[in-house]
């Protein structure tokens, strides 16, 4: 399977705008998990699906801000949809 | 009665607002004014005391409890638009918040955000106009790029101050609304009724919003950060100054149902928030 956290991080660099090495200076100094606001959740989710050709991947009941507001829970999230589908 | 609070921020303003409501028989109003500066400092610690008290009072919106935070990002999603983009900062916003929207609905049906409203209004462009079809091809218009625009070129030619109106509500939704985004495309004339009213004066961009009913502990302080943060941008995308936020509710309510000591409560709680920032400040 194909690494979902360096999928979603450049993701989360392309919805921020910033380089990736950026964001992963920002991972390294908060302890390896950075918060992400609930819009960024969802749109880096959505590009996620698109990127893996998974549309529908998320379900209505994933979209929690548990799940939704740090890259590690997001993370974990897509990694549990995508085994329970099969992926790659 | 109509009432006007004139203040210096939106917390501030929160809180007049509220003593004024509260001291009221009925804790509502008609035709309420509240107006602060659009650049005022915002007191996150503010929607935190709200948020407690949301939560400590069960005060669910289908079921859910709407955060301050949630709340403002319906009007203006913060956490999506990156000024450090320059030039492409407004396309980015736009982009990434059509994909939220699909997440949105996923989860939430039909169910439109504010925002959403703004950018993918809903109309029927007439297929033999070309400019229809040009403004929305997708049969949707991004009203607030196409004031951006306009207001952009008005800052630098015929600085017309009043044509740039922006209509949330939709003709179906069971309201009176006279403006109709695509028709009424003329800059000058009818129609003068809107949602919402950007006002370009002095080379500051001013925003009046009109709710036809405002709930002022579980909307009302999102309310006025999400529409600072939309004045914000749309002044920084014009390259106008930030100009003052007026919120008028044709009708307002505190909320008082809650139980006026509790909503007393929360308001003495907030007021404390701003003397202690206060003292913090200036000492």
């Amino acid at each position: 399977m194909t690494d979902t956290k360096g999928m979603l991080l450049d993701q989360l660099a392309l919805v921020r705008g910033r380089d990736r090495t950026h964001l992963d200076s920002q991972l390294d100094a908060a302890g390896g998990d950075l918060e992400i606001d609930s819009k960024e959740g969802q749109t880096v989710a959505m590009r996620m699906e698109l990127l893996l050709g998974m549309e529908g991947l998320i379900r209505p009941e994933d979209q929690t801000r548990t799940n939704l507001t740090t890259v590690q829970s997001l993370e974990r999230l897509i990694e549990r949809r995508r085994t329970e589908r099969g992926g790659d | 009665m109509a009432y006007l609070i004139d203040s210096t921020s939106p917390s501030q303003a929160w809180v007049e607002a509220m003593e004024t409501l509260i001291g009221l028989r009925t804790g509502k109003a008609v035709n309420f004014n509240v107006a602060f500066p659009g650049d005022a400092e915002e007191h996150p610690e503010m929607a935190h005391v709200i948020d407690d008290f949301l939560v400590e009072h069960d005060l669910r919106h289908e079921r859910e409890i709407l955060a301050v935070e949630t709340v403002a990002n319906t009007i203006f999603p913060q956490a999506l638009y990156h000024p450090h983009l320059g030039d492409q900062a407004a396309a980015l916003l736009y982009e990434n918040y059509e994909l939220s929207m699909r997440m949105h609905r996923r989860r939430k049906g039909g169910k439109d955000t504010y925002f959403n409203r703004l950018t993918a209004y809903p109309v029927s462009p007439d297929p033999t106009k070309p400019r229809d079809l040009e403004l929305a091809p997708e049969g949707t218009l991004n009203q607030l790029d196409l004031h951006v625009q306009r207001m952009r070129k008005q800052r630098n030619s015929a600085h017309l101050s009043s044509s740039y109106e922006i209509g949330v509500s939709h003709p179906v939704d069971g309201e009176l609304r006279v403006q109709a985004p695509l028709r009424d495309k003329s800059m000058t004339g009818f129609p003068c009724l809107s949602h919402i009213s950007l006002t370009l004066a002095d080379d500051a961009v001013h925003l009046t919003a009109t709710y036809r009913n405002q709930t002022f502990i579980t909307r009302a302080y999102g309310n006025y950060l999400g529409l600072s943060r939309l004045l914000r941008f749309i002044a920084n995308e014009t390259g106008a100054r930030v100009g003052e936020v007026e919120v008028v509710a044709t009708h307002a309510d505190a909320e008082l149902k809650i139980g006026p000591p509790a909503v007393r409560g929360l308001v003495d709680r907030c007021r404390g928030e701003f003397a202690t920032r206060a003292l913090v400040a200036h000492a």
